[in-house]
């Protein structure tokens, strides 16, 4: 049963991820009937921009109060991702899916996967096509508070920051680490360490990773998912441009007779369907610790199908699916003997053409026949 | 040098069968498929372990012959077979739907073939050598072999579509691509019309896969992923959907571009070959939609009459 | 097979419902041969539904269709049109990147005596059955007026001319009854007194009985011998046209005064 539970937590956690992403693909499918290919990567951009910002953008050196610290430093990295996601999605729709308004579905399809495909190489050239490890949330303390710590055992690895001009600007880090990990933390080993100095900078301060279980990321991962789905809602539902975005998804003729600019709706829905797919790529980073530049293809293909599964163009569909298929992604291969888990990519595809064949319209779905 | 070139052309030869077998479904009935790597891999995979399972051993020349024969049934069997299962699910689907629901398909060949052990899984499949043994002796003789082999399958290709394209059937098929249901109040049964072009195209395709693993003896799973589809489909989109001369004419200049004038250029440029050819997908369904030649064949555009029309038009 | 004595078209308590819907209720007409009738109504009556429901397009929620005497629930509409009914669509639906003579020449395809092998061989029987096809579908042409743009792209033609070959295509599945969806919309009132002569004429010269929906009363007065008036999916009205003209029930459903 333990084990059950366990497996059942890792598939709710890896759908809402799916969920996170399905989101977006379905609110665009909505509005414009345009399946999205380059979504994933907006995930995937949001993975790397989230990246770039714990590396290097230094929150935790603001001073804030631990844990506020910390809690700052994950919340700059998940705002900006998920900006630079909506920003780039945004460009993508004027650039490349504006000019195609009104031509056939085959003609905007080729151009979304065209667009997918060049998201992931240019991403490989800024990247590198390798794996990159995702830095672990961390708590800075500056050298004068160095001794409060003194006694304390801290739960990740502890390593030193030297104020350096680095060649590319900012400060080096130094990962020594201060002490191993689950032993009380020695201040007295510090002023070892404060004592050295190199290339002639003296130490500024420790980091100290967080190192959260992997059950609390878990948790985080579904709380993300319920606040960012509730605050969608709202904006859905009780806000002008949520009214808007739903005149345009049901009735586009009727919404611009209404004076909707239906460009400004269009342009804010890819938006928020990237941000949310920005916010689902940090915490994908945080939860499984690697991005690489074709993290997006596989998920966002996979949370399309979830998409389908809940019932394209319906939000609460969206997550449904997107829950569904990360629950039967894990728990089909956990019961199954090992030599079949080669398989668990083609569960999302059995899926996708089992509900394409008993209800197209999907678990939420409203069936729209054809007008003769 | 000369086996350079003539390796080149089987490979081409090969893709212009898939192109043309794709352009029958996409192009010419108009149903968006984007599985058709799932065919090829069918028909390779199949072809391959029918050779790998049984050939008997030391084999000669007559019984090579044969078992090459034999190997390009299968192929073309297997995958007009997997033709059959995908299209039956998919006929009510369209558009978007229908390109998931045939991705999904070739995806599920892929991740298939990579865990079965018994066609090598992740490593590969590898058979011996059915007609002539390749080694630098007679490697010219074999790509020279193969090189016929290949473009009597391209010849065989063209005209069975062709064939059908000029009669009632294909008239059927356009038909459904102009206006299914028009089509369908004209009497034209949808259920037997998708599925032909299904079961045709995945053939054919099979013919091209049975051809490839014959010709390189070693396949890998991941030659039949997602981007070996999109590329196929972009050599039909780019010669023009309607066009079986055009998809011939895309896939040789588009392949010429990638092997030939891209591997002279120094290797940054080169680094860059899928963004240039992701971004030439989206330019080109931007600024030319209907590809090179559109629905025309090649002796029926403008170029062509001021070329070689005689006299007055 | 279907029975030469019964009703063309026969339909009985049809009803079609969409979710909540309810766009046809109890719906009830019988076509012999050789007539001519007319389905009116104001917009969204229902009209255009009780032709997708008579070619198959929808299936009845309630209610019984036959086709020459035999039931057609649950057949396609590609059978429903073998069994001899021929349509035309409110928009033209032409295969616009075919030749107008391919437009025609598809029509045979349920008719034509030849399968792949025969095709993709180009066997004698291909061949014959291909030229007497040919034969066929230009004559046609012929009739209608079209035969000199044989060759052209059916999107190219001007639009009296596409609706000509829309009935010429619809007239090549060699049916016993043809329901002509709107037939003159867009016309001024020359061209539809064209169309009206060519109705006429087509109905003696290929011996078809015609169902049309229109809007335009003065051609259905003048056209039809029967007519039937649906609102809001029910019938209100049927009979001859003066009688209809007058009856009250069709005149408040109007609002007081037809077109035309």
């Amino acid at each position: 049963m333990d084990y059950f539970l366990e497996q059942l937590l890792n598939g709710l956690s890896l759908g809402c991820i799916y969920a996170f992403i399905a989101l977006g693909y379905t609110m665009v499918y909505g509005i414009i009937k345009l399946i999205n290919f380059a979504h994933g990567e907006f995930f995937m951009v949001g993975a790397f921009a989230g990246y770039f910002v714990l590396i290097g953008a230094g929150v935790e050196r603001l001073g804030l109060p631990h844990p506020l610290g910390v809690i700052a430093a994950a919340g700059v990295a998940i705002l900006i991702a998920a900006l630079v996601s909506g920003v780039l999605a945004v460009v993508t729709e004027r650039l490349a899916y504006r000019p195609l308004m009104g031509s056939s579905r085959i003609a905007a399809l080729l151009t979304a996967l065209g667009v997918s495909l060049l998201l992931q190489n240019l991403g490989i050239q800024a990247f590198t096509a390798e794996q990159k490890g995702f830095p672990e949330l961390r708590r800075y303390v500056p050298a004068e508070q160095i001794a409060e710590l003194d006694g304390e055992v801290f739960a990740g690895s502890a390593y030193a920051l030297f104020e350096v001009e680095a060649s590319t600007g900012g400060t080096n880090e130094i990962r020594e680490i201060l002490v191993p990990r689950g032993e009380p933390f020695d201040a007295g080993s510090f002023d070892e360490v404060a004592g050295r100095q190199w290339r002639g900078a003296p130490v500024a301060g420790i980091y100290i990773e967080q190192n959260l279980s992997t059950a609390s990321r878990k948790w985080l991962i579904i709380v993300s998912l319920a606040v960012s789905f509730g605050l969608l809602n709202l904006l859905v539902n009780r806000t002008d441009m949520g009214r808007a975005m739903r005149a345009v998804s049901y009735n586009p003729e009727a919404a611009r007779l209404m004076g909707i600019s239906s460009g400004r709706v269009i342009s804010t829905t890819f938006f928020i369907g990237a941000f949310l797919a920005g916010i689902g790529g940090v915490i994908w980073g945080i939860r499984y610790g690697k991005v690489e530049p074709f993290m997006g293809f596989l998920p966002g293909l996979k949370a399309f199908i979830a998409a389908v599964l809940g019932g394209i163009g319906s939000l609460p569909g969206a997550v449904l699916g997107g829950v569904l298929l990360g629950v039967l992604e894990v728990l089909i291969p956990a019961y199954l003997p090992s030599e079949y888990t080669g398989y668990k990519d083609a569960i999302a595809f059995v899926a996708l053409i089992v509900i394409l064949l008993v209800k197209p319209s999907g678990l939420l779905g409203k069936w729209e026949g054809d007008k003769v | 040098m000369l086996f350079f070139i003539l390796d080149h052309c089987v490979h081409m030869g090969i893709l212009v069968i898939l192109a043309l077998s794709l352009n029958l479904i996409n192009g010419f009935t108009g149903m968006f498929s984007l599985g058709h790597h799932g065919f090829f891999a069918v028909g390779a995979y199949a072809a391959g372990a029918f050779v790998l399972m049984t050939l008997p051993a030391g084999a000669g020349a007559f019984i090579g012959a044969t078992w090459f024969v034999l190997s390009l049934l299968v192929g073309v069997v297997a995958a007009a077979l997997f033709g059959l299962v995908v299209g039956v699910p998919c006929l009510r689907l369209k558009g978007d739907y229908l390109a998931i629901a045939t991705l999904g398909f070739g995806e599920i060949v892929r991740i298939v073939v990579q865990n079965t052990d018994a066609v090598g899984g992740a490593r590969g499949l590898e058979i011996a050598y059915l007609l002539v043994p390749r080694s630098v002796d007679t490697q010219m003789l074999y790509v020279g072999l193969y090189l016929g082999l290949t473009l009597g399958g391209v010849a065989f290709t063209y005209w069975i579509i062709r064939n059908l394209l000029l009669s009632t059937h294909g008239r059927a098929l356009i038909a459904i691509r102009e206006d299914e249901i028009a089509a369908e109040l004209l009497g034209v049964n949808l259920t037997r019309y998708k599925v032909l072009a299904f079961v045709l195209g995945a053939g054919l395709a099979g013919l091209g896969g049975a051809l490839y693993v014959n010709y390189m003896t070693q396949i890998e799973p991941k030659e039949f992923n997602l981007i070996k589809g999109i590329y196929i489909l972009l050599y039909v989109v780019l010669g023009g959907m309607g066009s079986m001369s055009g998809t011939v004419l895309a896939t040789v200049l588009l392949y010429v571009l990638d092997k030939v004038v891209l591997n002279l250029m120094p290797p940054e440029i080169q680094a860059w070959r899928e963004v240039m050819f992701a971004l030439m997908l989206v330019v080109l369904m931007i600024a030319r939609p209907q590809g090179l030649l559109g629905n025309k064949e090649i002796h029926q555009t403008a170029l062509w009459r001021r070329i070689f029309a005689k006299g007055a038009a | 097979m279907t029975d030469a004595s019964a009703p063309l078209l026969a339909m009985d308590g049809v009803t079609k419902r969409f979710g909540g819907l309810t766009a046809v209720s109890d719906f009830q007409v019988s076509i012999a041969a050789g007539e001519l009738v007319g389905l009116i109504g104001p917009n969204g009556a229902g009209k255009t539904t009780v032709f997708n429901l008579a070619t198959g397009v929808y299936q009845p929620s309630a209610g019984r269709i036959q086709v020459g005497g035999v039931d057609t629930a649950g057949l396609t509409p590609d059978r429903i049109t073998a069994m001899g009914i021929a349509r035309t669509f409110q928009n033209i639906r032409l295969f616009d990147e075919m030749t107008v003579l391919e437009n025609v020449k598809t029509a045979y395809n349920l008719r034509a005596g030849y399968g792949l092998l025969d095709a993709i061989f180009r066997t004698k029987r291909f061949r014959e059955e291909e030229a007497g096809l040919h034969g066929k579908a230009m004559a046609l042409l012929e009739t209608f007026g079209l035969a000199g743009d044989a060759e052209e792209r059916a999107a190219s033609l001007a639009y009296g001319e596409q609706r000509r070959l829309e009935i010429a295509r619809a007239l090549a599945t060699e049916p016993r009854l043809v329901i002509l969806d709107e037939p003159a919309a867009g016309m001024n009132s020359s061209e539809t007194e064209d169309l009206m002569a060519m109705l006429h004429d087509i109905r003696g010269r290929f011996d078809v009985t015609l169902l049309l929906i229109e809007h335009d009363m003065k051609f259905i007065m003048q056209m039809c011998e029967r007519i039937v008036v649906l609102d809001q999916g029910r019938i209100i009205s049927t009979g001859s046209p003066a009688a209809v003209k007058s009856d009250p029930v069709v005149i408040s459903a109007y609002l007081g005064d037809p077109e035309g």
